[in-house]
């Protein structure tokens, strides 16, 4: 087994279309990716147009009121053009018209979440400023204000807090997202290798030798699994020396690293002996590496997927590597709390190795 | 010693060997002979272990290739039709290879490597990458790859088809050396006059068949149709009616008979009465390709080029 592991290690170094496809595409997308949405601050903003057509004397505190509020990005505008037009120009995608005490949250559909959540804000704060002028007018009458404080205060106290110990921007997504996403494409390399010895004769030959035949397979899933391991490391790396991602735990990683290498290559192994063209290998990579990437959540996160797509997910193998991950690296996971994806991990790989070893005589009747 | 007993093999409906039964004398170069689809590879996969026979057994130094396959082919060197080697990589680097793949110990693998390289004549070329070889180099590298754990067995399917002339008396010269030291070769071959050089048995295999046997000497010593071809300056053969019909040949016609002597004093007296001139006239041998021709009705010279 170790002649075929360090003879496949040793084609590899000289495999230009390997370290492309390995490491400078991936680091290409991660570049690409980190330069769109790396300065993109973590609380997104709202952004809210407004319009007074008719001011009141509530208009001036009320709009002092929403510019307090750090999630609302506002601008006030002066037009006579209609709310419809401007929304349609494409220039705004929600507007407030202040006509009086006449409040109209103009939206675009496409903008259904966003205009929700502004309707949320805006009825709030029209609330607060009703309550402020209630408590105003009972002070006044009842001449006590702590007591009137204490007849006004909210019933519930809210605040929110954050589950990660470290910022968690979008890098530290695209990081390993793109890490697992790329893990798959060695399927490709390993296809075209596997018919290659194929073609060439090189398994007809290899059946001639004391060698037992699953030294063949075996030699060569693990040179494979060797590179997947390299290739984490080395975008993981770049992501901690350019990004400065936080790494986390690890021991944790490693393992994470370690099993998901094992899988992505025992799905490589499974393709190499079940198809009987390179091109099909390719056409089956690229949907599992691409269409895996999309339903598991690598390239946006998982939460802005539709729920039927968030439920796909879980039968990915991306998707527990990618959670684990950021599990690891975002909210300083343990290898204990990573355990459920690398326990699932193992499944798919245990799985895919078995099918490859039981379609393994197929592939060897057909080298002869 | 390898017999062959009986041995037949079908890849679905179709049958490719039929009971085919030989015997291989140890330390013999035995030429296997035949056109495309003759069968002569699938033989060759069946005594490398490669395929399995659907009846019949193959035993090889008195071991069964069905019951001790890791023995045997612990012996067994295969030169395979295909160039198998990893062209990226150097010589160095495939003949390390296959020395782990054949268990060579490596206490002594580097002298091995260094002795192949001597036989397949590569000493200068160790560290060069295989796709800048020449078609000849690749293929006595293709040798080389299998004598590194020195069998005692080798079988070449078509080492030296697709090359040059120079190489291919290269590869002859790698396989004479291979010959006298006494290993038992079983080399196949579309061209005949490799296997005239090279082996002391032949064997005509056709659409799966033995159809002849034995030393090359014997077997055109059994199969000879002698014949005289004389060339005439006259094309006008009807003076010659009397001695049978003639075939044409680039040099001129060619007469079978049974008693060349005889013929060749009939000739010469007819030349005489009509006062013809005769350029040419001898006794005519036939090739072993002309015997292959004669029982099969195909030629074998032209599937070789295909």
């Amino acid at each position: 087994m170790s002649a075929h592991l360090s003879l496949e290690l040793k084609k590899m170094l000289r495999d230009k279309g390997l370290v492309f496809w390995t490491l400078l595409l991936p680091i290409f997308f991660i570049v690409i990716f980190a330069s769109i949405f790396g300065n993109q601050s973590n609380t997104t903003s709202l952004s809210l147009h407004v319009v007074v057509t008719e001011p009141t004397t509530l208009t001036a505190p009320f709009i002092e009121q929403l510019e307090y509020i750090d999630s609302i990005d506002l601008e006030q505008i002066e037009t006579t053009n209609s709310a419809t037009e401007l929304l349609e120009s494409g220039e705004i995608s929600t507007l407030l018209e202040m006509n009086g005490e006449q409040l109209t949250l103009h939206y675009d559909d496409s903008q259904q979440d966003t205009a929700g959540a502004l309707y949320g804000i805006v009825d709030n704060v029209s609330q607060h400023l009703h309550l402020q002028a209630s408590q105003q007018n009972v002070s006044n009458y009842v001449d006590d204000e702590a007591t009137t404080e204490e007849w006004f205060a909210a019933p519930f106290q809210l605040e929110a807090v954050s589950i990660n110990e470290q910022s968690v921007d979008a890098i530290t997504h695209i990081v390993p997202g793109y890490a697992v996403m790329f893990t798959f494409f060695i399927c490709i390399s390993m296809v075209s290798s596997f018919l290659k010895d194929l073609r060439q004769g090189m398994v007809s030959r290899l059946a001639t030798s004391p060698k037992h035949p699953l030294h063949y397979l075996l030699g060569k899933w693990l040179a494979f699994i060797v590179v997947v391991m390299l290739q984490i490391v080395i975008l993981l790396g770049f992501g901690w020396l350019v990004y400065d991602v936080q790494i986390g735990n690890l021991i944790a990683i490693f393992t994470l690293s370690l099993f998901l290498s094992m899988t992505a290559t025992a799905i490589g192994l499974l393709i190499s002996v079940a198809v009987r063209s390179e091109n099909s290998g390719i056409a089956i990579t690229q949907v599992l590496a691409l269409g895996g990437a999309i339903v598991s959540g690598l390239w946006m996160p998982i939460e802005f997927m539709p729920s039927f797509v968030q439920q796909a997910s879980v039968f990915f193998p991306q998707y527990w590597a990618h959670q684990a991950f950021l599990d690891v690296m975002a909210s300083s996971g343990t290898i204990l709390s990573i355990l459920p994806s690398l326990l699932i991990l193992l499944v798919f790989t245990t799985v895919c190795l078995a099918i490859a070893l039981f379609l393994y005589p197929r592939f060897l009747r057909d080298a002869a | 010693m390898i017999t062959i007993d009986q041995v037949s093999k079908s890849y679905g409906k179709k049958q490719v060997l039929h009971n085919v039964s030989l015997t291989i004398p140890e330390g013999s170069c035995f030429g296997l002979v035949g056109p495309n689809g003759a069968g002569k590879s699938t033989l060759l996969k069946l005594i490398t272990m490669i395929l399995s026979a659907d009846r019949g057994e193959i035993m090889i130094a008195g071991e069964s290739t069905q019951r001790n396959s890791v023995k045997i082919k612990r012996q067994l060197g295969y030169v395979p039709q295909e160039i198998c080697l990893e062209e990226t990589l150097t010589v160095e680097d495939n003949l390390k290879f296959f020395s782990q793949i054949y268990n060579v110990p490596s206490a002594i693998h580097k002298e091995r490597i260094n002795h192949v390289l001597k036989t397949i004549q590569l000493e200068d070329r160790r560290k060069t990458i295989v796709k800048q070889l020449s078609g000849g180099m690749q293929r006595r590298l293709n040798i080389g790859c299998t004598l590194l754990h020195d069998p005692m067995l080798l079988i070449m399917d078509e080492p030296t088809v697709g090359v040059d002339p120079n190489s291919r008396n290269e590869i002859y010269n790698v396989v004479k050396t291979l010959i006298k030291s006494n290993k038992t070769v079983i080399y196949s071959s579309h061209y005949m006059e490799e296997i005239e050089k090279l082996c002391d048995l032949v064997c005509f295999l056709n659409h799966g068949e033995v159809i002849d046997m034995d030393s090359p000497q014997t077997i055109k010593q059994n199969n000879t149709t002698k014949a005289v071809e004389v060339s005439l300056q006259t094309n006008d053969l009807k003076h010659f009616q009397h001695l049978g019909e003639p075939k044409e040949t680039k040099n001129g016609y060619v007469f079978s008979t049974d008693d060349p002597l005889r013929l060749i004093q009939q000739l010469t007296t007819t030349m005489k009465e009509q006062s013809l001139d005769v350029t040419h006239l001898q006794m005519v041998t036939p090739s072993l390709e002309d015997i292959y021709l004669q029982k099969t009705g195909q030629s074998l010279s032209e599937e070789g080029q295909s």
